[in-house]
């Protein structure tokens, strides 16, 4: 109920015409499709740029992801097969970083990226995302790397695989599940990133669906159809992703909860 | 067997890996094209109303023209612009110029305070004519690390508070809704409120449970409680700073005007004359619950 009802009132509001909107109902008696037809040919000035945020929203998102796993992998697989002095330190402090919120940092942040130069791109958005992300990608895959025999690792030693045969043939192979699960995650974490997004994002074709959804509320009549219009599109991708790898997510999701496996 | 499910796990990734390149190619960097004329960074509070951005572009258009810049303004909701501006000042990667509803209080005074921002006495020289004494007063600022006084902000807006009220409302609570017969002394002013919201309440409470009386924003996190909060200090005849600049908080007949101010505040929410959601509302929801459909 509490899930479903906001989603489904939603959908419900994006099909209400103007006329009816502030008239309480369960269900659309007239429902219409304006809002959404107004949104895609950005008829109203507050979805003037609509087109070109899906593009920001999901490039920001797609940049992450690519970074997260790609950081997530590597950092487990070191962590997990490869014995060094610290690795257990290391590890234990993968999720140390989420002991301050991440609005605590967006100064300090915004500070980092303006003496690095990346202000006025996307690169500064996608960073603080990695940031983010990336510890608990570490912690999730390191946990399933561990589960996984060293026997395996020690006989493909000798047939004379190296650390990079052992990475690409055995490790990401054999973790691919929470591999999905972690992708998924870090996509979704930056697609729906408001905070870093307001402050490093300037310009109205730069934005990402987020923010300009955010705009909505500043307005003293908003268009309550047309924002939940535009909501329903905006959660069609990650609808569309869920359901792309729910096999590979429901497998990954439940990675570490039974001891061995 | 193996080679199908091989090819099953690696098509999504080729697919994403294509799409992606597609994407970060052109996105990574430099989301502005590179112009042969300046750059103009404008940060602007994103307006109340449609006309007010239509306005803003329309003007930056004609300077663009005017001086072959090439202006990128940025609309931002003044929630979220204050902490941005405040971002970029501690960062000292400013946009050349950036207008928010919280400047004059929240960030100008504390910034000119610290040296961080130009004077801009030059342009206010220029636009003096054109400006009324009490507006100048919000840019004419303290610079601690240089120790002077200067114009360090440059006031473009001014607002003057109102009431709005529902006619037919007040008609049905069997009050006179001429704008002549509402009382306009303090107490007899927010009383003649009180008793509409009573009026209404008694005559159908289903109906009228939750109308309110008084809309009076209380957040801290709306510039309106401010103002309201500087006005009715005038009304009990108070005052935190005089216009030398001088902090006069702590004289018995301000501390004394203060108190009955937070008391005349909190008295309105206390007696449940002002929605309860007050506390948390935003520059906008007085106007948002004002207009659709009368709720205070």
């Amino acid at each position: 109920m509490w899930t479903l009802f906001p989603a489904y009132y939603m959908l419900t509001l994006s099909l209400v015409p103007e006329e009816d909107l502030f008239k309480p109902s369960l269900y659309v008696a007239h429902p219409a499709i304006t809002n959404y037809a107004n949104t895609i040919r950005q008829s109203n000035y507050l979805v003037s740029t609509f087109w070109i945020q899906p593009y920001n929203s999901v490039s920001i998102a797609l940049m992450t992801t690519v970074a997260v796993v790609v950081v997530g992998t590597l950092g487990s697989f070191a962590l997990a097969r490869i014995r060094f002095r610290g690795s257990r330190i290391i590890s234990s402090m993968t999720l140390f970083t989420y002991i301050i919120p991440s609005s605590f940092l967006s100064i300090p942040f915004f500070k980092l990226m303006a003496d690095y130069d990346p202000l006025g791109t996307k690169l500064p958005v996608v960073l603080a995302m990695i940031t983010f992300a990336s510890p608990y990608a570490v912690c999730i895959l390191w946990d399933y790397g561990r589960t996984v025999p060293p026997d395996i690792d020690e006989a493909a030693a000798i047939d004379g695989a190296g650390p990079l045969a052992l990475f690409f043939r055995i490790y990401l192979p054999l973790i691919m599940p929470p591999l999905f699960a972690i992708a998924t995650y870090a996509f979704l974490y930056s697609w729906n990133e408001y905070l870093y997004a307001v402050l490093f994002l300037s310009g109205e074709t730069h934005i990402t669906i987020p923010v300009a959804m955010g705009n909505f509320l500043a307005t003293d009549s908003p268009p309550w159809n047309l924002l939940m219009a535009e909501s329903v599109l905006y959660s069609i991708p990650p609808v569309i992703l869920y359901y792309c790898f729910r096999r590979h997510l429901l497998s990954g999701l439940v990675t570490g909860a039974v001891a061995g496996t | 067997m193996a080679t199908r499910g091989l090819w099953l796990w690696r098509a999504p990734w080729i697919a994403a890996l294509c799409l992606g390149l597609a994407l970060i190619g052109p996105g990574l960097m430099g989301v502005a094209g590179a112009g042969e004329k300046p750059k103009l960074v404008v940060w602007w509070n994103k307006g109340y109303y449609k006309e007010e951005d239509e306005g803003m572009q329309k003007i930056a258009a004609e300077f663009a023209r005017e001086k072959n810049v090439d202006p990128e303004i940025t609309f931002t909701i003044q929630d979220d612009l204050g902490p941005k501006i405040i971002s970029a000042l501690i960062a000292r990667r400013v946009p050349d110029v950036a207008f928010c509803f919280f400047n004059d209080f929240h960030i100008s005074p504390k910034f000119a305070w610290d040296g961080k921002l130009a004077d801009v006495s030059d342009v206010i020289a220029e636009l003096k004519p054109r400006y009324l004494d009490a507006h100048m007063k919000t840019g004419w600022l303290f610079n601690k690390a240089e120790n002077k006084w200067a114009y360090y902000a440059i006031p473009i807006e001014a607002q003057a508070l109102g009431s709005h009220y529902w006619k037919d409302l007040v008609q049905e609570a069997g009050l006179n809704p001429d704008p002549k017969k509402i009382p306009m002394t303090w107490n007899e002013h927010w009383a003649f409120w009180k008793k509409v919201q009573d009026n209404l309440r008694k005559k159908d409470p289903a109906k009228y449970g939750k109308v309110y009386g008084i809309g009076m924003t209380s957040s801290s996190r709306s510039t309106d409680t401010i103002y309201d909060f500087e006005q009715y200090l005038l009304a009990f005849h108070g005052e935190v700073v005089t216009p030398e600049g001088k902090l006069v908080v702590n004289e018995p007949k301000n501390r004394e005007a203060i108190t009955k101010v937070l008391a005349f505040f909190t008295s309105i929410y206390k007696e449940g004359y002002a929605p309860p959601d007050t506390l948390t509302w935003t520059d906008a929801d007085n106007n948002l619950i004002h207009i659709p459909d009368g709720q205070a």
